[in-house]
């Protein structure tokens, strides 16, 4: 019993100690529990302490989000090599349902994604409310198309808006031009 | 344990049902959205249940008691604006409605706030599809919006100046569906407010988007005269999520087989 007690009361301490108080406009204020491309759970908090560059996909996608992905890649490209795990790369299904986790790995290996890059699964409700955050707009019309801005999101390490631009290959520039700053040194 | 565990259950129960808003059962149906054209489809609404009033000051002060991450000086400001709930007033230690107030739509809420507020309550924001459908009834017939003079009341609604006050939920006579106050008295959220007309951001990549826009004009649209619901759809597009507006309220749906 005393050792139950003292896991429960280590348990709690570690908790309280491990989640940091995030800014009342930071994103991750969304919160709930996500799942990754690997089917493992995920808290949108644990996204902090690093920035990192986000956007919305489906992998039925066949306009919009290979334009968005290859954006994202060229921005990774920009990034010397040892300095790549400093920034995060997030990409959030639109159409969760689809999307299992088999299907995310499917359209990474197609699109030559990095597996350092993380893909979100979430409940509709998160998702649009995720969405809703970062000024997104989409419309899940029939056959499992989806209608969605097509803007890609630099947060900084607690989750506040930084930029945003759009994800086409001119529109991302504006981001392109900060991490290509930031990391010219 | 376990009979400890039911009465907890059961105090559930009880403490929610002072305030649980009776819904109204609606029945599946066809409803076709005024951007698209007449030769496209229309989109089947599958049966639901909504609220029969929008959600009342009283009940908004309830959940922020139990949930007091949505007090009115707590709530992230990624969630609201400055003036969420400032029509409420400062009581001992929180915020609380007007005593005038209580059975008044709750207004100044974000959309944030409305789907916690449903979450909550184990229901959901209704669709723009769901919510256009049950409020285009009138009193006697599911589609009333071909009813003599049925455009003409929402119009003259909209035509007067936002309400300085407001009045208590359920006044106005219900409609079909046995809803009240779907026209006349507050705005509402919906779970896919911004989600009908697809910003000028995507234009140029989604070809789905282009058809929308195409579509949107008044004159492929499938009742021209309807200038109500093309009000409600310009509206709902300028809203963003953490707006908070004196005229703008909610009401919870739920899906049937809950």
């Amino acid at each position: 019993m005393k050792i139950l007690i003292m896991l429960c009361v280590l348990g709690f301490s570690a908790q309280s100690f491990a989640e940091p108080v995030l800014p009342s406009d930071s994103v991750y204020q969304v919160g709930g529990v996500w799942k990754t491309q690997d089917d493992q759970p995920i808290k949108l908090e644990s996204l902090a302490g690093k920035p990192q560059l986000i956007a919305f996909i489906f992998t039925g996608c066949s306009n919009a989000c290979p334009v968005i992905v290859e954006s994202m890649k060229r921005i990774e490209r920009k990034i010397p090599l040892q300095k790549r795990k400093d920034i995060g790369f997030v990409l959030v299904t639109l159409t969760p349902e689809l999307d299992s986790p088999k299907s995310l790995k499917a359209f990474a290996k197609k699109r030559e994604i990095s597996p350092s890059w993380q893909m979100l699964r979430g409940n509709s409700e998160l998702v649009r409310t995720l969405s809703n955050t970062l000024n997104g707009r989409y419309k899940v019309i029939a056959d499992d198309d989806v209608a969605h801005s097509n803007t890609v999101t630099l947060l900084n390490a607690e989750g506040q808006i930084e930029m945003q631009a759009s994800g086409t290959l001119t529109g991302i520039k504006p981001i392109m031009d900060k991490i290509e700053r930031k990391y010219a040194r | 344990m376990k009979m400890l565990r039911w009465y907890f259950v059961l105090m559930a129960l009880f403490s929610n049902s002072a305030l649980a808003q009776e819904m109204a059962t609606i029945t599946a149906g066809e409803y076709r959205p005024l951007y698209l054209s007449t030769d496209s489809p229309v989109v089947r609404v599958s049966s639901f249940l909504l609220d029969k009033k929008p959600v009342t000051n009283q009940a908004f002060q309830k959940f922020v008691a139990q949930h007091t991450k949505w007090q009115r000086d707590v709530a992230p400001i990624l969630f609201v604006e400055k003036n969420y709930l400032s029509h409420w007033v400062k009581a001992s230690s929180q915020f609380e409605p007007n005593a005038t107030d209580v059975n008044k739509p709750v207004v100044f809420v974000s959309w944030y706030a409305a789907q916690a507020y449903c979450q909550a309550q184990q229901k959901r924001l209704p669709t723009v599809a769901e919510w256009e459908y049950v409020a285009q009834a009138s009193s006697t017939q599911k589609n009333g919006s071909q009813e003599k003079g049925y455009n003409q009341k929402i119009l003259d609604w909209y035509a007067k100046a936002a309400q300085q006050t407001l009045v208590e939920v359920g006044e106005e006579q219900p409609n079909y569906w046995g809803v009240h106050n779907m026209h006349g008295l507050i705005w509402e959220w919906t779970e896919d407010f911004n989600s009908s007309l697809i910003s000028g951001e995507s234009r140029d990549d989604s070809s789905v988007n282009k058809e929308l826009y195409c579509a949107s004009g008044s004159a492929g649209a499938v009742d021209p005269s309807d200038y109500a619901a093309f009000m409600r759809y310009g509206f709902r597009s300028s809203l963003n999520a953490k707006f908070t507006l004196g005229s703008l309220g909610f009401r919870c749906a739920q899906d049937v087989y809950h």
